[in-house]
Order: structure tokens, then sequence, then C-alpha cells
């Protein structure tokens, strides 16, 4: 999970320049940017901030455990298969439901902006050797409407993007105060979704070495570059 | 000259009609053979075939694949990963012992009926029976740092490990495992072999005044020689093709490349970094080694045989 814990810095730390330099592949890790995140990792592994025996499984098997034996609520980035505002206000009532905007240190509750970034949500793609391109962006358009999302909306309780959808409907103030919130905070996509496969792996299983203490941050910057070079070597050849 | 005007005449007339009229039964055969060969030719040479074609390619797996010669072999040379995965490679076959001295163990007990044989027969092949991903989600929960098994341990003052976060525990760990689930076979083929020792070879040791450990020494271990042979043979074919699942499931590889294996490997190349070239690659590496393996096991073995 030490990917998401860099995007995490990634989208909270770096300048735009950051951004577009990492995007093409211009950044070394052995940068600040890069090095930094994975230095306090290290130290959080060296602090016993992370659980022992967390780094036994795949971080997301991991996480499901936790939240299965109810050892734990949320995970690095995962949050518990935890209800949505429907599920909730089913059992406990819509007038107890609350919500709240994300995290902010030392801003006024009610500002949107300075806050850390919430983002989430379903991804559509149409592939490029489709032989019916056309169609599947007319199938999406047509997904994507007010009227089909308003029954996503209301029967699954998912919080759409289409802001044309009619609260009134379902009665719920948390409902309605979120979706009156869908343009705060929000997240440029993770520069880390731009990472190579192959240093995605290497960070990966560094990130595993460190919390066992088998590497040091400086020994799993310099393996991830050292990966890194090797990649872009061969994409030349 | 002079053969050809002696015989000629002779076979011409004899070999009338012509052999094959004659013997249809010869033709019939290749007839036979036929189904298998195809299949055989089908389902395993032309997919061989097929991956040392793609290993020489590198291939996104949608566009046309271009042709790069030994490059992946050569990129796999200074590959970190997949030295790392060769060295546990070696670990794991160097444990080879265990996995075939333990079943055979058990199964000469069971033979010697020590009290329950009956149950254990029964118990020792269960595990056999259950899929890896079973076996792999139930030792994770008995294995995890505040599992059972260390909780277990803490009663005797032992202070827990994580078996499967620890690089220098976790491949032993999956081992381990996997021998738990996978030796139910091996007793059960020795069993089938302990039977044709002769009863009276073994009374006939006992009489000389043998004790129960010279009896299995040196008389029921080199009567079942060949079949400790065959089953050495197969669990290496399974050590290195079926333990995909367990480390799936179990570790995910790590910590690191702590529990990568050959399959494992091969999975991470074509499924997450989307390089079947270099996958191939691999594979073809992995197949020559394993056939390598199998042909010096199995020569062992005939050459015993002939003894």
């Amino acid at each position: 999970m030490i990917e998401t814990y860099v995007a995490g810095f990634a989208v909270g730390f770096w300048t735009e320049q950051d951004r577009e330099r990492f995007i093409v592949g211009e950044m070394d890790w052995t940068e600040p940017q890069l090095a930094k995140p994975i230095e306090l990792w290290e130290r959080f592994a060296r602090e016993d901030w992370f659980k022992k025996g967390a780094n036994s499984l795949e971080t997301y098997t991991d996480a499901v455990n936790e939240f299965m034996r109810g050892t734990a609520a949320h995970n690095f980035a995962l949050i518990s298969d935890a209800a949505n505002w429907r599920q909730f206000e089913d059992f406990m009532g819509p007038e107890n439901v609350g919500v709240m905007l994300p995290v902010a240190v030392g801003v006024d509750p009610d500002e949107q902006t300075g806050r850390l970034p919430a983002g989430g949500g379903i991804g559509y793609a149409v592939t490029r050797w489709s032989p019916y391109q056309d169609l599947a962006v007319e199938y999406l358009h047509e997904l994507v409407k007010a009227e089909h999302m308003q029954v996503f909306f209301e029967t699954a309780g998912a919080i759409v993007s289409n802001k044309n959808v009619d609260v009134a409907a379902t009665n719920s103030p948390g409902a309605s105060k979120i979706l009156g919130w869908l343009d705060c905070c929000l997240e440029e996509h993770h520069p880390i979704a731009f990472l190579n496969a192959e240093e995605q792996q290497e960070l990966r299983r560094q990130g595993s070495l460190i919390i066992s203490d088998d590497a040091t941050a400086e020994e799993a910057v310099a393996a991830i570059q050292s990966v890194k070079e090797t990649a872009q070597e061969q994409a030349k050849q | 000259m002079r053969a050809a005007t002696q015989y000629a005449p002779v076979s011409r007339g004899w070999h009338w009609p012509r052999p094959g009229f004659r013997e249809p039964e010869r033709y019939l055969g290749y007839l036979f053979v036929l189904p298998a060969l195809a299949l055989i030719i089908l389902m395993r040479i032309m997919p061989l075939a097929q991956g040392a074609r793609i290993s020489l390619t590198n291939w996104d797996g949608i566009d046309e694949p271009i042709y790069i010669g030994l490059q992946n072999y050569q990129n796999l040379m200074h590959d970190p990963v997949f030295r790392d995965t060769a060295i546990n490679t070696f670990v794991l076959l160097a444990t080879l012992p265990i996995w075939v001295l333990f079943p055979l163990l058990l199964a000469i007990f069971i033979h010697l009926k020590v009290p329950g044989a009956g149950f254990f027969r029964v118990a020792y092949f269960f595990p056999v029976v259950l899929s890896s991903v079973i076996i792999g989600a139930i030792f994770n929960i008995f294995l995890r740092y505040d599992g059972n098994f260390n909780e277990m341990l803490s009663v005797f003052g032992i202070e827990a490990v994580d078996w499967l976060g620890d690089g220098s525990t976790a491949l032993a760990t999956v081992i381990v495992v996997q021998i738990w689930s996978s030796f139910g076979m091996g007793v059960l083929i020795f069993l089938s072999g302990l039977a044709t020792v002769p009863q009276d070879l073994i009374d006939a040791a006992k009489v000389a005044g043998a004790n129960l450990a010279q009896v299995v020494w040196y008389v029921v271990i080199p009567a079942m020689m060949p079949i400790i042979e065959f089953v050495a043979v197969v669990t290496t074919l399974g050590m290195l093709t079926s333990m995909f699942g367990l480390i799936y499931v179990m570790t995910g590889g790590g910590p690191g490349t702590a529990t990568y294996l050959p399959e494992f490997l091969i999975w991470l190349q074509q499924g997450e970094l989307n390089k079947p070239g270099y996958a191939a690659a691999t594979s073809m590496i992995v197949f020559c080694f394993v056939g390598l393996l199998a042909y010096i096991q199995v020569r062992f073995m005939t050459r015993k045989v002939d003894l």
C-alpha cells in the first residue's frame, strides 16, 4: 500500500511542475519529492506506527482481514466496506446521519478550500481496438444521464457526479449536503497512476522490505531508481 | 547387375497384391495412435512452439509483436527479481528429501499398524482434496502475527513470530504448508508400494534378530527404492508447478521477493507488467530447467531398475 501513501504526498505537496516531470518520467526516485515519503515510511515502520503482522499478505487482503475481524475500520486509503448514507439512514434514520468535509487543519469548518483532496468513483473507457466505439460512447452517455443516475442515487445510495439528480425525492439531509459539496476538495488525477508497472512492483516490494526491516529507505530508493532506469533503457531498445 | 536379374522376377511375382493391401492392420495401428498424437501436437507441442516464438518478441499483447531475438533472455540474466526467484527455487529444491522422507516415514508407521493406523490413513490424505486457496486462507488465519499458532507458542513462553511477514521465515513457512497439503498423496503411493514388500523378507530379518530400525533401513527402504524415486520425480515437478495458489493467497510473493517462485514470477510478468514476451522467455527457461531435472531423475531411476 506504499504506492497509495506516496500518492498522498504527490497530491498534497507536489507542484504542477513536479507532476508534469513525474508523468513524463523525468523525476528520479532520489529526488526529495519521492525519496522523502519513503524515508518517512521507514521512520513509521521503525517507530512501530504500523500494526505488526500487517505486512504478511497482499495489502488488500490484509485490510479485509482486519475489517472482518473487527480490529480496524480503516487501513491506508481503504475504508472498511462501510455502509453508505442510504444504508445508514435505513437503520439509524436520516436525521441521525451526519456528513463532513475532508480533513483540514486550521481551516474554518465551512471553508471548502485547503482541505485534503477526496476522490473516487467509477471510470469508463472504450478500448482502442473496439469495432463499435461510437456505440460504446453512446451507451456511456446514456448511462450517466440524470434520469438513470437518479435510480443509482436513490436505490443504491451512490453519490453521483451528475448534479441534475433530484435530491428532494430522497428526503436525506446528508446526501443533499454531499451533492452540494461535489466541487469541493477535488483531486487531480493521481500522478502515481502514471507510474509504470515495473516501478510500481518494485515500490511495493521495497515498501514491504522496509516494514520487515530488510531494507532501508536509502536502499529502497536506489533499487526503485535502478528499476526505473532499466525499464527506460529497455523501452528504447 | 547379377543380383538384379536373379531377384527381380521373384519379388514381383510373390508380392502381389502389394504389402499394404495384404496387411491393413499395420496402417490401422497408425490410425489408433492418431487421436492421441493430434492432441499432443495441438495441445502441447504447438503451444510450446508458440511460447518459444513469443519469447523472442517484444509484445504488449495487442499490437503486432516485434522480433527482438534473444533480448528477453539477456534482460532476464540481469533482472534481480529473476535472480531472487532462481535462488528461492534452489532453496525449495534443496528441501526435496523432507518432501519424500516425511510421507515415507508415516507410511511405514501406518503399514506397521501403529494404533489408529486406519484413522491416520484417512486423516493424512484429507488435505490433498482441499484447494490451495482454501489451505492458504486457513493458514493465513492460523499463522498471522496475532493468530492461533503464535498464541499457542506464547503458552510455552516463545515470542510471537511474523511467519509470513518476515523475509527470513516466509519461504520456509510456505514450504511447510505446501508439504502439509500434499504429503497425503505420497503416503498413499508409499502405502501401495509397501504392500508389495515381501512379508517373508521382513519376517526373515526379524528372525535374524533385526530391530525395527534395521528392518526399515535394510529391508523396507531398499525394496521401496523405485517407488521412492518415482515420488521424488513427481514431487519435484509438483514443487515447481503447483505452488502458485498458496503463494498468491498467503504472501503475494513478499515480503520483497522472499517467496517469489517461477510460476508466480511468470504470472507477474504477464499479468501485471503486461509483457507476454518476457513471461514467455521465463517460461521457456523454467520449462528447460524442469525438463532437465525430470530427465536426470528418470535416467537415475531407469539405471537403478536395470540393476
